[in-house]
Protein backbone atom coordinates (compact mmCIF):
# COMPACT_ATOMS: atom_id res chain seq x y z
CA UNK A 1 0.00 0.00 0.00
CA UNK A 2 2.73 2.36 0.98
CA UNK A 3 4.80 1.55 -2.10
CA UNK A 4 1.76 2.13 -4.26
CA UNK A 5 1.20 5.44 -2.61
CA UNK A 6 4.79 6.50 -2.99
CA UNK A 7 4.78 5.47 -6.65
CA UNK A 8 1.63 7.46 -7.18
CA UNK A 9 3.28 10.37 -5.43
CA UNK A 10 6.34 10.00 -7.61
CA UNK A 11 4.31 10.02 -10.80
CA UNK A 12 2.29 12.98 -9.56
CA UNK A 13 5.39 14.98 -8.71
CA UNK A 14 6.92 14.05 -12.07
CA UNK A 15 3.86 15.36 -13.87
CA UNK A 16 3.91 18.46 -11.66
CA UNK A 17 7.58 19.09 -12.53
CA UNK A 18 6.93 18.76 -16.26
CA UNK A 19 3.88 21.01 -15.95
CA UNK A 20 5.98 23.47 -13.97
CA UNK A 21 8.66 23.69 -16.66
CA UNK A 22 6.05 23.94 -19.41
CA UNK A 23 4.23 26.56 -17.34
CA UNK A 24 7.42 28.59 -16.92
CA UNK A 25 7.99 28.45 -20.66
CA UNK A 26 4.43 29.53 -21.38
CA UNK A 27 4.70 32.29 -18.77
CA UNK A 28 7.91 33.54 -20.39
CA UNK A 29 6.26 33.65 -23.83
CA UNK A 30 3.22 35.46 -22.44
CA UNK A 31 5.40 37.92 -20.51
CA UNK A 32 7.43 38.60 -23.65
CA UNK A 33 4.24 39.34 -25.57
CA UNK A 34 3.28 42.02 -23.05
CA UNK A 35 6.78 43.49 -22.87
CA UNK A 36 7.49 42.09 -19.42
CA UNK A 37 10.57 40.03 -20.21
CA UNK A 38 14.03 41.51 -19.73
CA UNK A 39 16.54 40.81 -22.54
CA UNK A 40 18.93 39.15 -20.04
CA UNK A 41 16.37 36.66 -18.67
CA UNK A 42 18.55 33.63 -19.46
CA UNK A 43 21.09 32.03 -17.17
CA UNK A 44 21.00 31.18 -13.48
CA UNK A 45 20.08 34.69 -12.32
CA UNK A 46 17.57 35.11 -15.14
CA UNK A 47 14.52 34.13 -13.10
CA UNK A 48 15.19 36.89 -10.58
CA UNK A 49 15.85 39.37 -13.35
CA UNK A 50 12.65 38.41 -15.16
CA UNK A 51 10.65 38.76 -11.92
CA UNK A 52 12.17 42.13 -11.03
CA UNK A 53 11.67 43.62 -14.48
CA UNK A 54 8.20 42.13 -14.96
CA UNK A 55 7.03 43.24 -11.52
CA UNK A 56 8.34 46.78 -11.93
CA UNK A 57 6.83 47.09 -15.41
CA UNK A 58 3.45 45.99 -14.06
CA UNK A 59 3.78 48.48 -11.19
CA UNK A 60 4.58 51.34 -13.56
CA UNK A 61 2.02 50.32 -16.20
CA UNK A 62 -0.34 53.11 -15.19
CA UNK A 63 2.45 55.67 -15.29
CA UNK A 64 4.64 56.95 -12.51
CA UNK A 65 6.89 59.93 -12.17
CA UNK A 66 10.32 59.84 -10.56
CA UNK A 67 10.60 62.08 -7.54
CA UNK A 68 11.56 65.66 -8.28
CA UNK A 69 13.26 67.94 -5.78
CA UNK A 70 13.55 71.61 -4.98
CA UNK A 71 16.37 73.84 -6.15
CA UNK A 72 17.76 73.96 -2.60
CA UNK A 73 18.26 70.20 -2.59
CA UNK A 74 20.71 70.22 -5.51
CA UNK A 75 23.98 68.58 -4.43
CA UNK A 76 27.19 70.57 -4.38
CA UNK A 77 29.21 67.52 -5.42
CA UNK A 78 28.32 65.34 -8.42
CA UNK A 79 31.00 62.69 -8.91
CA UNK A 80 31.46 60.64 -12.07
CA UNK A 81 32.95 57.19 -12.46
CA UNK A 82 34.34 57.33 -15.97
CA UNK A 83 35.42 60.53 -17.63
CA UNK A 84 35.27 61.46 -21.29
CA UNK A 85 36.36 58.75 -23.73
CA UNK A 86 39.97 58.90 -24.82
CA UNK A 87 38.92 58.45 -28.41
CA UNK A 88 40.23 60.64 -31.19
CA UNK A 89 37.04 61.33 -33.17
CA UNK A 90 35.30 62.25 -29.92
CA UNK A 91 38.10 64.51 -28.72
CA UNK A 92 38.16 66.32 -32.07
CA UNK A 93 34.41 66.96 -31.84
CA UNK A 94 34.83 68.18 -28.27
CA UNK A 95 37.64 70.52 -29.28
CA UNK A 96 35.23 72.16 -31.72
CA UNK A 97 32.51 72.49 -29.05
CA UNK A 98 30.56 69.72 -30.80
CA UNK A 99 29.66 71.98 -33.73
CA UNK A 100 30.27 69.04 -36.11
CA UNK A 101 28.62 66.49 -33.86
CA UNK A 102 25.44 64.82 -35.09
CA UNK A 103 22.99 62.59 -33.33
CA UNK A 104 21.85 59.96 -35.80
CA UNK A 105 18.43 58.44 -35.20
CA UNK A 106 17.50 55.47 -37.38
CA UNK A 107 16.12 51.95 -37.33
CA UNK A 108 12.38 51.27 -37.30
CA UNK A 109 11.46 54.85 -38.17
CA UNK A 110 9.69 56.41 -41.13
CA UNK A 111 12.20 59.28 -41.38
CA UNK A 112 15.78 58.70 -40.17
CA UNK A 113 17.27 62.01 -39.02
CA UNK A 114 20.54 63.59 -37.89
CA UNK A 115 20.33 66.33 -35.25
CA UNK A 116 22.94 68.95 -34.47
CA UNK A 117 23.33 70.13 -30.90
CA UNK A 118 21.61 73.40 -31.84
CA UNK A 119 18.73 71.44 -33.42
CA UNK A 120 18.20 69.68 -30.12
CA UNK A 121 18.48 72.90 -28.11
CA UNK A 122 15.87 74.60 -30.30
CA UNK A 123 13.31 71.86 -29.61
CA UNK A 124 10.91 72.18 -26.66
CA UNK A 125 12.91 71.34 -23.54
CA UNK A 126 12.22 70.11 -20.06
CA UNK A 127 14.20 70.89 -16.91
CA UNK A 128 13.87 68.53 -13.97
CA UNK A 129 15.61 68.29 -10.60
CA UNK A 130 16.04 64.59 -10.01
CA UNK A 131 18.27 62.17 -8.19
CA UNK A 132 20.99 60.13 -9.83
CA UNK A 133 21.65 57.01 -7.78
CA UNK A 134 24.69 54.92 -8.63
CA UNK A 135 24.51 51.15 -8.22
CA UNK A 136 27.65 51.49 -6.06
CA UNK A 137 25.50 53.11 -3.39
CA UNK A 138 26.00 56.87 -3.61
CA UNK A 139 23.54 59.42 -4.95
CA UNK A 140 23.32 63.09 -5.83
CA UNK A 141 20.64 65.51 -6.98
CA UNK A 142 21.00 67.85 -9.94
CA UNK A 143 18.90 69.80 -12.41
CA UNK A 144 18.99 68.40 -15.95
CA UNK A 145 17.75 70.15 -19.09
CA UNK A 146 17.07 68.33 -22.31
CA UNK A 147 14.68 67.19 -25.00
CA UNK A 148 12.24 64.45 -24.06
CA UNK A 149 13.28 61.33 -25.98
CA UNK A 150 9.61 60.75 -26.80
CA UNK A 151 9.59 63.95 -28.83
CA UNK A 152 12.57 62.81 -30.92
CA UNK A 153 10.91 59.43 -31.51
CA UNK A 154 7.78 61.29 -32.60
CA UNK A 155 9.78 63.47 -35.02
CA UNK A 156 11.46 60.51 -36.70
CA UNK A 157 8.21 58.54 -36.70
CA UNK A 158 8.99 55.41 -34.70
CA UNK A 159 6.94 52.53 -36.08
CA UNK A 160 4.26 50.83 -33.97
CA UNK A 161 6.14 47.50 -33.87
CA UNK A 162 9.20 49.19 -32.35
CA UNK A 163 9.88 47.76 -28.88
CA UNK A 164 13.35 48.93 -27.87
CA UNK A 165 15.57 51.96 -28.28
CA UNK A 166 19.30 51.28 -28.56
CA UNK A 167 21.97 53.88 -27.72
CA UNK A 168 25.48 53.93 -29.12
CA UNK A 169 27.93 56.23 -27.35
CA UNK A 170 31.50 57.18 -28.23
CA UNK A 171 32.73 54.58 -25.73
CA UNK A 172 31.97 50.84 -25.66
CA UNK A 173 29.22 51.07 -23.09
CA UNK A 174 26.22 50.78 -25.37
CA UNK A 175 22.77 50.05 -24.02
CA UNK A 176 19.04 50.00 -24.60
CA UNK A 177 15.76 50.79 -22.92
CA UNK A 178 12.22 49.60 -23.55
CA UNK A 179 9.54 51.71 -25.27
CA UNK A 180 7.59 52.62 -22.07
CA UNK A 181 10.80 54.04 -20.58
CA UNK A 182 11.71 55.79 -23.87
CA UNK A 183 8.31 57.49 -24.11
CA UNK A 184 8.24 58.45 -20.42
CA UNK A 185 8.00 62.26 -20.05
CA UNK A 186 11.03 62.36 -17.70
CA UNK A 187 13.30 60.46 -20.08
CA UNK A 188 15.51 63.17 -21.56
CA UNK A 189 18.35 63.59 -23.99
CA UNK A 190 20.03 66.00 -21.59
CA UNK A 191 22.40 68.70 -22.83
CA UNK A 192 22.38 70.89 -19.73
CA UNK A 193 23.13 70.28 -16.07
CA UNK A 194 22.59 72.73 -13.22
CA UNK A 195 22.03 75.58 -15.69
CA UNK A 196 25.19 74.99 -17.72
CA UNK A 197 26.14 72.92 -20.73
CA UNK A 198 26.82 69.32 -19.87
CA UNK A 199 30.51 68.98 -18.95
CA UNK A 200 32.78 66.44 -20.64
CA UNK A 201 32.83 64.34 -17.48
CA UNK A 202 29.06 64.27 -17.30
CA UNK A 203 28.58 63.09 -20.86
CA UNK A 204 28.84 66.00 -23.31
CA UNK A 205 27.33 66.74 -25.70
CA UNK A 206 24.26 64.77 -24.58
CA UNK A 207 23.56 61.99 -22.18
CA UNK A 208 20.50 59.88 -21.64
CA UNK A 209 18.74 60.85 -18.43
CA UNK A 210 16.28 58.25 -17.05
CA UNK A 211 15.54 59.19 -13.45
CA UNK A 212 13.57 55.98 -12.87
CA UNK A 213 16.70 53.89 -13.38
CA UNK A 214 20.14 53.75 -11.79
CA UNK A 215 23.13 55.78 -12.92
CA UNK A 216 24.67 53.21 -15.25
CA UNK A 217 21.58 53.21 -17.48
CA UNK A 218 22.00 56.97 -18.02
CA UNK A 219 24.39 56.59 -20.95
CA UNK A 220 26.78 59.42 -21.76
CA UNK A 221 28.51 60.67 -24.96
CA UNK A 222 25.70 59.58 -27.29
CA UNK A 223 26.35 59.34 -31.03
CA UNK A 224 23.52 57.25 -32.45
CA UNK A 225 20.06 56.07 -31.49
CA UNK A 226 18.48 53.07 -33.14
CA UNK A 227 14.86 51.98 -32.83
CA UNK A 228 14.39 48.20 -33.07
CA UNK A 229 11.82 45.46 -32.65
CA UNK A 230 14.20 42.88 -31.21
CA UNK A 231 17.51 43.10 -29.37
CA UNK A 232 18.51 39.55 -30.26
CA UNK A 233 20.76 40.47 -33.18
CA UNK A 234 22.42 43.44 -31.54
CA UNK A 235 25.71 42.77 -29.82
CA UNK A 236 25.50 39.60 -27.74
CA UNK A 237 21.71 39.85 -27.64
CA UNK A 238 21.54 40.78 -23.97
CA UNK A 239 20.41 44.33 -24.68
CA UNK A 240 23.46 46.24 -23.49
CA UNK A 241 27.12 46.02 -22.62
CA UNK A 242 26.18 45.72 -18.92
CA UNK A 243 25.34 41.96 -18.79
CA UNK A 244 28.66 41.26 -20.48
CA UNK A 245 30.48 42.65 -17.45
CA UNK A 246 28.09 41.08 -14.94
CA UNK A 247 25.46 43.81 -14.55
CA UNK A 248 21.76 43.46 -15.19
CA UNK A 249 20.29 45.05 -18.29
CA UNK A 250 17.52 46.59 -16.20
CA UNK A 251 18.53 49.27 -13.72
CA UNK A 252 15.26 49.99 -11.94
CA UNK A 253 16.52 48.71 -8.57
CA UNK B 1 -15.86 11.18 36.12
CA UNK B 2 -14.44 9.10 38.91
CA UNK B 3 -12.11 7.27 36.52
CA UNK B 4 -10.94 10.55 35.25
CA UNK B 5 -10.10 11.66 38.72
CA UNK B 6 -8.43 8.36 39.43
CA UNK B 7 -6.21 8.47 36.38
CA UNK B 8 -5.35 12.05 37.01
CA UNK B 9 -4.45 11.33 40.60
CA UNK B 10 -2.22 8.44 39.62
CA UNK B 11 -0.61 10.60 37.07
CA UNK B 12 -0.09 13.35 39.58
CA UNK B 13 1.56 11.04 42.02
CA UNK B 14 4.08 9.61 39.60
CA UNK B 15 4.44 12.32 37.16
CA UNK B 16 4.67 16.03 37.52
CA UNK B 17 1.96 18.36 37.09
CA UNK B 18 -1.55 17.35 36.46
CA UNK B 19 -1.99 19.88 33.74
CA UNK B 20 0.65 18.23 31.66
CA UNK B 21 -1.32 15.03 31.51
CA UNK B 22 -4.74 16.44 30.99
CA UNK B 23 -3.80 19.08 28.55
CA UNK B 24 -4.02 18.44 24.88
CA UNK B 25 -0.90 19.03 22.81
CA UNK B 26 -2.24 22.40 21.88
CA UNK B 27 -2.21 23.62 25.43
CA UNK B 28 1.00 21.85 26.30
CA UNK B 29 2.84 23.64 23.59
CA UNK B 30 1.74 27.05 24.75
CA UNK B 31 2.52 26.46 28.41
CA UNK B 32 6.13 26.93 29.35
CA UNK B 33 7.34 23.83 31.09
CA UNK B 34 7.71 24.33 34.84
CA UNK B 35 11.34 24.73 35.75
CA UNK B 36 11.21 22.25 38.60
CA UNK B 37 9.72 19.55 36.48
CA UNK B 38 11.54 16.33 37.22
CA UNK B 39 9.76 14.30 34.66
CA UNK B 40 9.23 14.17 31.03
CA UNK B 41 5.82 13.38 29.84
CA UNK B 42 5.10 12.21 26.42
CA UNK B 43 1.55 11.99 25.30
CA UNK B 44 1.15 10.20 22.05
CA UNK B 45 -0.46 12.60 19.72
CA UNK B 46 -2.96 12.01 17.04
CA UNK B 47 -1.61 12.29 13.54
CA UNK B 48 -3.73 15.33 12.94
CA UNK B 49 -3.66 18.15 15.43
CA UNK B 50 -7.01 18.66 17.15
CA UNK B 51 -8.64 21.62 15.57
CA UNK B 52 -10.11 22.74 18.85
CA UNK B 53 -9.69 21.92 22.47
CA UNK B 54 -11.13 18.48 23.25
CA UNK B 55 -13.09 18.11 26.46
CA UNK B 56 -11.10 17.01 29.46
CA UNK B 57 -13.18 13.87 29.67
CA UNK B 58 -12.25 12.95 26.15
CA UNK B 59 -8.60 12.76 27.02
CA UNK B 60 -8.89 11.09 30.38
CA UNK B 61 -11.48 8.53 29.43
CA UNK B 62 -8.99 7.06 27.00
CA UNK B 63 -6.98 5.71 29.86
CA UNK B 64 -5.22 3.10 27.75
CA UNK B 65 -3.58 5.83 25.76
CA UNK B 66 -2.28 7.49 28.84
CA UNK B 67 -0.98 4.30 30.35
CA UNK B 68 0.77 3.30 27.17
CA UNK B 69 2.53 6.46 26.40
CA UNK B 70 3.25 8.31 29.57
CA UNK B 71 6.69 7.61 30.73
CA UNK B 72 8.51 9.27 33.49
CA UNK B 73 11.96 9.57 34.82
CA UNK B 74 13.85 12.09 36.89
CA UNK B 75 15.94 14.33 34.74
CA UNK B 76 19.23 13.96 36.51
CA UNK B 77 19.85 10.35 37.24
CA UNK B 78 17.95 7.99 35.01
CA UNK B 79 18.26 8.11 31.25
CA UNK B 80 15.25 9.29 29.40
CA UNK B 81 13.43 6.90 27.20
CA UNK B 82 12.74 8.02 23.72
CA UNK B 83 9.07 8.08 23.06
CA UNK B 84 8.02 7.56 19.51
CA UNK B 85 6.08 10.65 18.59
CA UNK B 86 4.04 10.98 15.49
CA UNK B 87 4.00 14.72 15.79
CA UNK B 88 7.31 16.04 14.45
CA UNK B 89 9.23 18.64 16.42
CA UNK B 90 9.14 20.90 13.36
CA UNK B 91 6.30 20.73 10.88
CA UNK B 92 7.19 19.86 7.29
CA UNK B 93 6.55 23.35 5.92
CA UNK B 94 8.67 24.87 8.70
CA UNK B 95 11.55 22.55 7.83
CA UNK B 96 11.38 23.21 4.10
CA UNK B 97 11.03 27.00 4.41
CA UNK B 98 13.74 27.09 7.11
CA UNK B 99 16.37 25.59 4.84
CA UNK B 100 15.35 27.58 1.78
CA UNK B 101 15.59 30.69 3.92
CA UNK B 102 18.95 29.56 5.29
CA UNK B 103 20.35 29.39 1.75
CA UNK B 104 18.68 32.57 0.50
CA UNK B 105 19.72 34.49 3.62
CA UNK B 106 23.36 33.47 3.17
CA UNK B 107 23.12 34.48 -0.50
CA UNK B 108 21.69 37.85 0.46
CA UNK B 109 24.37 38.34 3.10
CA UNK B 110 27.30 37.50 0.82
CA UNK B 111 25.96 39.43 -2.18
CA UNK B 112 25.08 42.31 0.14
CA UNK B 113 28.68 42.47 1.33
CA UNK B 114 29.86 42.38 -2.30
CA UNK B 115 27.61 45.36 -3.08
CA UNK B 116 28.48 47.21 0.13
CA UNK B 117 32.23 47.05 -0.48
CA UNK B 118 31.92 49.31 -3.54
CA UNK B 119 31.02 52.14 -1.22
CA UNK B 120 31.51 51.19 2.45
CA UNK B 121 30.18 54.41 3.93
CA UNK B 122 26.72 55.61 4.83
CA UNK B 123 24.92 58.92 4.69
CA UNK B 124 21.68 60.31 6.06
CA UNK B 125 19.11 62.05 3.89
CA UNK B 126 18.60 61.95 0.13
CA UNK B 127 22.16 62.33 -1.11
CA UNK B 128 25.69 61.36 -0.23
CA UNK B 129 28.82 60.88 -2.28
CA UNK B 130 32.55 60.98 -1.97
CA UNK B 131 33.33 64.47 -0.76
CA UNK B 132 30.31 64.80 1.51
CA UNK B 133 30.10 64.04 5.21
CA UNK B 134 29.42 60.42 6.09
CA UNK B 135 27.12 59.11 8.81
CA UNK B 136 29.00 55.82 9.19
CA UNK B 137 32.43 55.23 7.72
CA UNK B 138 33.36 51.55 7.69
CA UNK B 139 37.08 50.77 7.80
CA UNK B 140 37.06 48.94 4.47
CA UNK B 141 38.69 49.89 1.19
CA UNK B 142 36.51 50.79 -1.80
CA UNK B 143 36.38 47.56 -3.80
CA UNK B 144 35.55 48.70 -7.31
CA UNK B 145 37.64 46.73 -9.77
CA UNK B 146 36.85 43.25 -8.48
CA UNK B 147 34.00 41.80 -10.55
CA UNK B 148 31.83 40.80 -7.59
CA UNK B 149 29.29 43.61 -7.52
CA UNK B 150 27.42 42.94 -10.76
CA UNK B 151 26.87 39.22 -10.09
CA UNK B 152 26.26 40.19 -6.47
CA UNK B 153 23.39 42.43 -7.51
CA UNK B 154 21.91 39.67 -9.72
CA UNK B 155 22.16 37.19 -6.83
CA UNK B 156 20.83 39.70 -4.28
CA UNK B 157 17.58 40.25 -6.15
CA UNK B 158 17.12 36.58 -7.05
CA UNK B 159 17.61 35.62 -3.39
CA UNK B 160 15.27 38.44 -2.32
CA UNK B 161 12.51 37.02 -4.53
CA UNK B 162 13.10 33.53 -3.11
CA UNK B 163 13.02 34.92 0.43
CA UNK B 164 9.80 36.78 -0.32
CA UNK B 165 7.97 33.81 -1.86
CA UNK B 166 9.21 31.40 0.79
CA UNK B 167 8.29 33.88 3.50
CA UNK B 168 4.76 34.23 2.14
CA UNK B 169 4.42 30.43 1.98
CA UNK B 170 5.67 30.21 5.58
CA UNK B 171 3.26 32.84 6.89
CA UNK B 172 0.38 31.32 4.90
CA UNK B 173 0.97 27.82 6.24
CA UNK B 174 1.80 29.30 9.64
CA UNK B 175 -1.65 30.82 9.86
CA UNK B 176 -3.43 27.82 8.34
CA UNK B 177 -1.72 25.30 10.64
CA UNK B 178 -1.90 27.69 13.63
CA UNK B 179 1.89 27.27 13.97
CA UNK B 180 2.30 31.01 14.37
CA UNK B 181 -0.25 31.23 17.17
CA UNK B 182 0.61 27.99 18.94
CA UNK B 183 4.37 27.78 18.63
CA UNK B 184 5.47 31.40 18.31
CA UNK B 185 2.89 33.68 19.91
CA UNK B 186 3.66 33.76 23.64
CA UNK B 187 0.81 33.08 26.01
CA UNK B 188 0.03 35.08 29.13
CA UNK B 189 1.77 32.45 31.26
CA UNK B 190 5.07 33.14 29.46
CA UNK B 191 5.00 36.59 30.95
CA UNK B 192 4.64 35.48 34.56
CA UNK B 193 7.51 36.99 36.48
CA UNK B 194 8.90 33.62 37.58
CA UNK B 195 8.79 32.28 34.03
CA UNK B 196 10.46 35.36 32.58
CA UNK B 197 13.12 35.29 35.30
CA UNK B 198 13.95 31.65 34.76
CA UNK B 199 14.14 31.90 30.99
CA UNK B 200 16.37 34.97 31.16
CA UNK B 201 18.62 33.36 33.76
CA UNK B 202 18.83 30.18 31.69
CA UNK B 203 20.02 32.18 28.72
CA UNK B 204 22.48 34.20 30.78
CA UNK B 205 23.94 31.04 32.28
CA UNK B 206 23.99 29.39 28.82
CA UNK B 207 22.22 26.41 30.33
CA UNK B 208 21.56 23.61 27.89
CA UNK B 209 17.84 23.08 27.46
CA UNK B 210 16.51 19.75 28.67
CA UNK B 211 14.98 17.32 26.23
CA UNK B 212 11.55 18.30 27.46
CA UNK B 213 12.23 22.00 26.99
CA UNK B 214 13.45 21.33 23.48
CA UNK B 215 9.88 20.53 22.46
CA UNK B 216 8.73 24.12 22.84
CA UNK B 217 10.07 27.53 22.07
CA UNK B 218 10.66 29.58 25.18
CA UNK B 219 9.68 33.20 25.57
CA UNK B 220 12.96 34.63 24.25
CA UNK B 221 12.87 32.35 21.20
CA UNK B 222 9.27 33.27 20.46
CA UNK B 223 9.88 37.00 20.73
CA UNK B 224 13.08 36.78 18.65
CA UNK B 225 11.54 34.71 15.87
CA UNK B 226 8.46 36.93 15.70
CA UNK B 227 10.68 40.03 15.54
CA UNK B 228 12.80 38.56 12.75
CA UNK B 229 9.80 37.35 10.74
CA UNK B 230 7.48 40.32 11.17
CA UNK B 231 9.80 43.27 11.81
CA UNK B 232 13.39 42.84 10.62
CA UNK B 233 12.75 40.94 7.37
CA UNK B 234 9.82 43.12 6.20
CA UNK B 235 11.91 46.18 7.03
CA UNK B 236 14.69 44.80 4.81
CA UNK B 237 12.22 44.68 1.92
CA UNK B 238 10.94 48.14 2.76
CA UNK B 239 14.39 49.76 2.89
CA UNK B 240 15.55 47.77 -0.13
CA UNK B 241 12.61 48.90 -2.26
CA UNK B 242 13.12 52.46 -1.00
CA UNK B 243 16.45 52.42 -2.88
CA UNK B 244 14.79 51.44 -6.17
CA UNK B 245 14.22 54.53 -8.33
CA UNK B 246 11.44 52.78 -10.24
CA UNK B 247 9.69 51.60 -7.11
CA UNK B 248 9.89 55.00 -5.40
CA UNK B 249 8.46 56.59 -8.56
CA UNK B 250 5.36 54.45 -7.93
CA UNK B 251 5.34 54.71 -4.11
CA UNK B 252 7.32 57.80 -3.03
CA UNK B 253 6.10 57.37 0.56
CA UNK B 254 8.36 54.32 0.89
CA UNK B 255 11.47 56.47 0.75
CA UNK B 256 10.07 59.78 2.01
CA UNK B 257 9.04 58.16 5.30
CA UNK B 258 12.62 57.04 5.89
CA UNK B 259 14.18 60.43 5.29
CA UNK B 260 15.63 59.81 1.84
CA UNK B 261 17.37 57.33 -0.40
CA UNK B 262 20.66 57.38 1.50
CA UNK B 263 18.83 57.02 4.82
CA UNK B 264 17.11 53.96 3.36
CA UNK B 265 20.51 52.52 2.43
CA UNK B 266 21.84 53.20 5.93
CA UNK B 267 18.79 51.58 7.56
CA UNK B 268 19.07 48.62 5.16
CA UNK B 269 22.63 48.13 6.40
CA UNK B 270 21.74 48.50 10.10
CA UNK B 271 18.86 46.04 9.71
CA UNK B 272 21.26 43.63 8.00
CA UNK B 273 23.61 43.96 10.98
CA UNK B 274 20.74 43.08 13.34
CA UNK B 275 19.89 40.05 11.20
CA UNK B 276 23.53 39.02 11.19
CA UNK B 277 23.61 39.28 15.01
CA UNK B 278 20.46 37.13 15.08
CA UNK B 279 22.14 34.56 12.81
CA UNK B 280 25.23 34.39 15.02
CA UNK B 281 23.23 34.04 18.25
CA UNK B 282 20.87 31.55 16.60
CA UNK B 283 23.81 29.38 15.51
CA UNK B 284 25.41 29.75 18.94
CA UNK B 285 22.25 28.61 20.69
CA UNK B 286 21.81 25.69 18.30
CA UNK B 287 25.38 24.61 19.04
CA UNK B 288 24.69 24.97 22.76
CA UNK B 289 21.56 22.85 22.48
CA UNK B 290 23.32 20.20 20.39
CA UNK B 291 24.08 21.13 16.81
CA UNK B 292 23.73 17.70 15.21
CA UNK B 293 20.50 16.78 16.96
CA UNK B 294 18.91 20.14 16.29
CA UNK B 295 19.89 20.15 12.64
CA UNK B 296 18.60 16.60 12.37
CA UNK B 297 15.32 17.72 13.92
CA UNK B 298 15.08 20.60 11.47
CA UNK B 299 15.74 18.22 8.56
CA UNK B 300 13.68 15.15 9.50
CA UNK B 301 11.36 16.53 12.15
CA UNK B 302 12.52 13.97 14.70
CA UNK B 303 14.04 15.31 17.86
CA UNK B 304 16.19 12.51 19.24
CA UNK B 305 16.94 12.21 22.92
CA UNK B 306 20.34 13.12 24.16
CA UNK B 307 22.46 10.07 24.96
CA UNK B 308 24.31 11.50 27.90
CA UNK B 309 22.71 13.73 30.43
CA UNK B 310 24.61 16.82 31.48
Amino acid sequence: MSTQLSRRKLIASGIAAVAGVAGLDAAAKLADQYGLLAPDHGGIFGVGEALTYGAQRILTARGSMAREFSRGQISRVSPVNHGAPDYDPYLRLAFNNFADWRLYVDGLVTKPMAFTLNDLKSLPSRTQITQLACEEGWAYIAAWTGVPLGLILHLVGAKPNAKWVVFYPFNDFWGSIDMPEALHPQTLLAYGMNGEDLSLDHGAPIRLRIPRQLGYKNLKYLARIQVVESLKKIGDGSGSAAPGIGYSWYGGI
Amino acid sequence: MSTQYGVARVAKRFIAPLDEVQMTPRIRRREPLPRNSQAVIGVRLEKKRPSRLPKIGAVSSDSSRLGASVCAGPRDNSPQVEIPRQQPRHLLFVRITHWIHAISFLSLLLSGIAILLAYPRFHWGETGTVGTSAFINLPFPFVLELGIRGPGRYLHFLAAWITLFTGLVYVGFGIQSKHLFRDLLPSISHFRWSAVKSVVLDHLRLRRPTDAEAWHYNLIQRMTYLTVIFVLLPFMFWTGLAMSPTFTAVCPIFVASLGGEQSARTLHFLDAVLLLIFLIIHLGMVILAGFGRRCWAMITGHLTTRKKQP
